[in-house]
């Protein structure tokens, strides 16, 4: 049988990655692995903790971030450049929230990021569900609705959610839907 | 048995947001990391990583100027960086599968998504340093493998010319550390 050999564009090279093993030799030193993991990532977790006193004011700033990203798009209209500012806005909450304490506001800008981003035709963004989605995080904010056993707050982000599940099936269903 | 030294490792946190780098800088830290460098930018990432040579980058993508996929791109064109083995984790609210695999085939180490807990972060940066992977190139790549796994079904064109390990040479490869 014939040997099959790789042409030049997909044929590759393999490298040592001697970095790599100089970071390993520098970095692994002798101790019970898991253990210090565990401390490690103990450690961690209480600074995490100790940080966490400023969560609701950065949450806050980043609501009021949203909110002014939303107004901006509202009064300019909705170009690319509005949008972008409007979904980077939401997209680094999406990042953050649930760090910062607000997991139903991580899923609701998650939701509001897949609305502008997956809509075909930009220029019919509901803004009613638009609005929806800004001030269910400004009200999540305001009320420290914060942690994942809060019954409204789940509702909310689940109704948001389902809405705009089914508003993009419809627009998708449009006949020049790209 | 081995553990990570995290004070002899040098980070580079590059994110646009303030409050995200203060998170990582925080966990971090209490890993046990002393020198971490922030960037709120691509330019400003690509130019800390030249000014402090750090052992590992921990880059968002989306970025002003330029992202971190670029970032990771750059870093890894030997021609525009003196660090093309840096490893990287790129760390971002995008969870969708095309963003991952952008990250992974502009020459990404690791994939971390936001909201960034203690334990995944301590396991990717552990995996870095503990599990050093082999650098391929080809026309169009040049990065850790992207293959984590042998298929030892595989029936197709071999197109590695050299085995892991094996460290041959491409006779076109440019000097790329010194």
């Amino acid at each position: 049988m014939q040997e099959q050999l790789p042409d030049a564009d997909t044929a590759s090279t393999c490298q040592l990655n001697e970095a790599g093993i100089k970071l390993r030799d520098k970095c692994l030193k002798p101790g019970v692995e898991n253990e210090a993991a565990q401390q490690a990532i103990a450690n961690a977790e209480k600074a995490l903790d100790k940080l966490s006193v400023n969560f609701d004011d950065w949450m806050a700033t980043e609501s009021k971030n949203l909110t002014a990203a939303r107004d901006a798009a509202r009064a300019a209209g909705f170009s690319p450049d509005t949008l972008g500012v409007l979904f980077q806005a939401a997209h680094n909450l999406k990042g953050q929230a649930s760090t910062l304490g607000y997991p139903f506001a991580d899923e609701i800008c998650a939701s509001l990021c897949r609305l502008i981003d997956k809509i075909p035709d930009k220029s019919r963004l509901p803004l009613v569900l638009l609005d929806q989605h800004v001030d269910a995080v400004r009200a999540l904010v305001a009320e420290a609705a914060k942690g994942t056993d809060n019954p409204k707050a789940s509702v909310l982000a689940r109704r948001l959610q389902n809405v705009t599940s089914d508003f993009l099936a419809q627009e998708f269903a449009r006949p020049h839907a790209a | 048995m081995t553990k990570i030294a995290f004070d002899e490792l040098r980070f580079v946190v590059a994110d646009d947001n303030a409050h995200m780098r203060r998170i990582v800088r925080t966990l971090l830290r209490a890993f046990g990391s002393r020198e971490i460098y922030e960037a709120e930018d691509g330019a400003s990432g690509l130019e800390a990583v030249e000014a402090f040579s750090p052992d590992i980058l921990i880059t968002d993508i989306t970025m002003p100027i330029f992202d971190g996929i670029e970032l990771t791109r750059m870093i890894r064109n030997p021609d525009g960086c003196r660090h093309p083995f840096l490893p990287i984790v790129v760390l971002s609210a995008y969870s969708e599968k095309k963003h991952v695999i952008a990250a992974r085939d502009a020459g990404a180490t690791e994939f971390l998504c936001k909201p960034v807990s203690a334990t995944a972060l301590y396991r990717r940066i552990q995996n870095v340093v503990a599990n050093p992977r082999d650098f391929i190139r080809t026309k169009s790549y040049f990065g850790p493998d992207r293959r984590r796994y042998v298929n030892p079904n595989y029936s197709g064109v071999d197109r590695r010319i050299a085995a892991p390990g094996e460290n041959i040479v491409d006779p076109n490869q440019v000097q790329l550390e010194a």
